[in-house]
């Protein structure tokens, strides 16, 4: 593998953000919670975007599906999917694009589920809208999709409601609609947070094997780094809003180069390590209210010194062909 | 009806009581021109020699001013009554909740304006309005001729006024409902695997806000019934010689001293109606809400 190219994505590119920022209007101010990101992700490939509670995960997914809350907007950038610019598009050419071109899972799939609608009907909607298929046909589809995501007795649970169904069942049948039209892009908003941890290894052990039949990229948005070493070739992991470091999964889980990655992992518990109070990063996540001069991990930075308070970091190319936004980093690597 | 709803149905008395009165007054009415038949009276027929008659067999109810069968126009008035309340009741229901879901799935501007006009219209005065409305012959309306054109175009007109008049509360229902159901995740997943705009209207939301519309749509039934006695009792609404109960109360006020049986029998009709109307929505109500249930 070509150390340098770790920072691209390791296929022709599929998805690529452009300086995405997203502002959200509270009380009559505009906020800016997506700051400028730009990463790629490539077809078949697995990406995960990794950052704390509020740091602008969801909003970045919500923002590539154009489905952000009513307070919510694109700011600017772009958002390059299979060569044309999703947040250029008219709301109609966008919703024939969702599910077919980019599809998502999300976090509860208790709540993603519409109570009152039989599974079979929810997954056959998908069929219809986009494939034009007849009701009897798309039953048929939806009964091959509900094997297709290993739920057993598919013929029976077509005419189930979700009510009568697990957590993680319910889970796999998000996931059977939101790959029911074939997606390029599938996102998958914390899709194993609400489940227990064995049926959470289960859906990891199905998003492989459909990404690996269907040949779709993945992108991944978790706070859980046990699920991104899992799923994801590459990581970006997001601090308030802003890309600080993205590399080749095994390369910034081992070697994290940016001072949050390397909190954000040994913050993370491991059977056998050592006891006691897990390590924690000092501070809180900034409101994004706050002023955003220099780097915003400046003030819980154990190793921040006068620049990262007045000059924002650029992305620079770390040690192991990483890339990250740290004042030390550049420094390290010099120009 | 599930067991369960069908329980906390059964526990609210009065709505049981009601529902079965209003489907007495409803079959009634439907059967009336086989009773007419059977009995070999005709309604509308005037025999003057036979006026203010008293109860007898040939006449249960006795006759009116112009002789006519009481009891028979009472039935055919109630089949004006019940299907202009029951015409009038679903469709402004119908209107109000396009009106509604549209206004709360798109918010913005688009529920801005949707829910400023229903403003504007719960704002004017009804009565005064529905007078002038009433007043409007549609039949030289261009264009609407054809639609309101013979004897039943009084009957048009009224269901038309209550519908212009009379969605705004379901639309403000409905859109309070859309509103909270548009944040759902099942409506947000629906969105992501590109469900239309429409789709995810009627087939995510409106299930979702039923009981409301049917609640409001029983207890709207009784009110037009109401505005409809008002307006007819006006002379702006049924015009004679059709019967409803409003214009039969109508033609009883000047005699109400001599004849007060013809003042009686199709006010209590009304007033039977229309409470029956308000208990069935409350016991409806009480039913389909898990949360105003009263143990």
């Amino acid at each position: 593998m070509d150390r340098e190219l770790d920072g691209a994505p390791l296929t022709a590119p599929l998805l690529e953000l452009d300086g995405l920022t997203v502002a959200v209007t509270v009380a009559g101010r505009s906020v800016t919670v997506v700051d400028g990101l730009a990463f790629a992700l490539g077809t078949g490939e697995t990406l995960g975007l990794v950052g704390e509670s509020g740091s602008g995960k969801t909003m970045t997914a919500l923002a590539i599906m154009r489905l952000l809350p009513p307070a919510a907007r694109i700011a600017g950038g772009r958002v390059q999917l299979a060569g044309e610019d999703l947040a250029a598009l008219d709301e109609g050419a966008m919703r024939r694009r969702r599910g077919r071109r980019v599809a998502m899972i999300f976090q509860e799939p208790i709540t993603a589920l519409d109570p009152v609608m039989t599974v079979g009907n929810q997954i056959a909607e998908v069929l219809v809208a986009h494939d034009g298929l007849t009701r009897r046909q798309a039953r048929a589809e939806a009964m091959a999709l509900l094997d297709a995501v290993g739920i057993a007795l598919p013929a029976a649970r077509l005419d189930e409601y979700p009510h009568r169904l697990s957590g993680g069942m319910r889970q796999r049948i998000g996931i059977a609609a939101a790959i029911a039209a074939r997606p390029a892009l599938l996102i998958a908003d914390e899709p194993t947070t609400a489940l227990d941890v064995t049926v959470q290894a289960e859906i990891v052990d199905l998003l492989l094997e459909l990404q690996a039949r269907l040949g779709m990229a993945i992108l991944v948005i978790s706070h859980n780094l046990g699920l991104i070493s899992e799923l994801a070739d590459r990581i970006a992991v997001i601090y308030a809003g802003r890309l600080v470091e993205i590399g080749a999964a095994t390369d910034v889980l081992a070697a994290p180069a940016h001072p949050y990655t390397r909190g954000l992992i040994a913050a993370t518990p491991r059977i056998g390590g050592p006891r006691g109070r897990l390590a924690t990063i000092p501070g809180m996540v900034p409101g994004f209210a706050e002023s955003a001069v220099g780097c915003r991990f400046a003030p819980r930075c154990t190793l921040a010194f006068d620049r990262c308070r007045s000059e924002v970091p650029a992305l620079a190319a770390a040690a192991g062909g990483r890339h990250a936004a740290c004042h030390l980093v550049a420094a390290e690597v010099g120009p | 009806m599930s067991g369960r709803l069908a329980a906390a149905f059964g526990g609210h008395r009065l709505a049981l009581v009601s529902a079965a009165l209003l489907v007495s007054i409803t079959l009634a009415v439907a059967a009336a021109p086989l009773l007419a038949a059977i009995l070999g009276v005709d309604p509308d027929e005037v025999n003057l020699l036979a006026r203010f008659q008293g109860p007898s067999l040939a006449h249960p109810l006795g006759t009116d001013e112009l002789g006519r069968d009481v009891a028979l126009r009472l039935l055919y008035g109630g089949r004006v009554s019940l299907a202009v309340g029951l015409a009038a009741a679903v469709l402004a229901a119908a209107f109000g909740t396009a009106v509604g879901l549209v206004a709360g799935y798109r918010g913005g501007l688009v529920d801005a304006a949707l829910m400023r006009l229903t403003d504007g219209v719960i704002a004017l005065p009804l009565l005064p309005l529905l007078i002038v409305l009433a007043a409007i012959d549609p039949a030289k309306l261009p264009g609407l001729g054809w639609l309101v054109a013979g004897e039943d175009a009084s009957l048009y007109r009224i269901v038309a006024i209550v519908v212009l008049v009379g969605w705004t509360t379901i639309a403000r229902l409905v859109r309070g409902a859309a509103l909270s159901l548009r944040g759902r995740d099942y409506v947000l997943a629906a969105e992501s695997y590109g469900a239309s705009a429409l789709r995810i209207m009627v087939v995510h939301i409106l299930p979702g806000v039923t009981t409301p519309i049917i609640v409001a749509t029983t207890l709207a039934v009784g009110n037009v019934i109401l505005f409809e006695s008002v307006l007819s009792f006006l002379g702006l609404g049924i015009q004679p010689p059709t019967p409803s109960w409003g214009n039969m109360l109508t033609n009883a006020q000047e005699l109400i001293y001599d004849a007060p049986a013809l003042v009686i029998w199709p006010g209590a009709a009304i007033f039977l109606t229309v409470i029956a109307c308000n208990f069935l929505g409350d016991g409806l109500q009480d039913a389909l809400d898990p949360r105003a249930r009263r143990d």
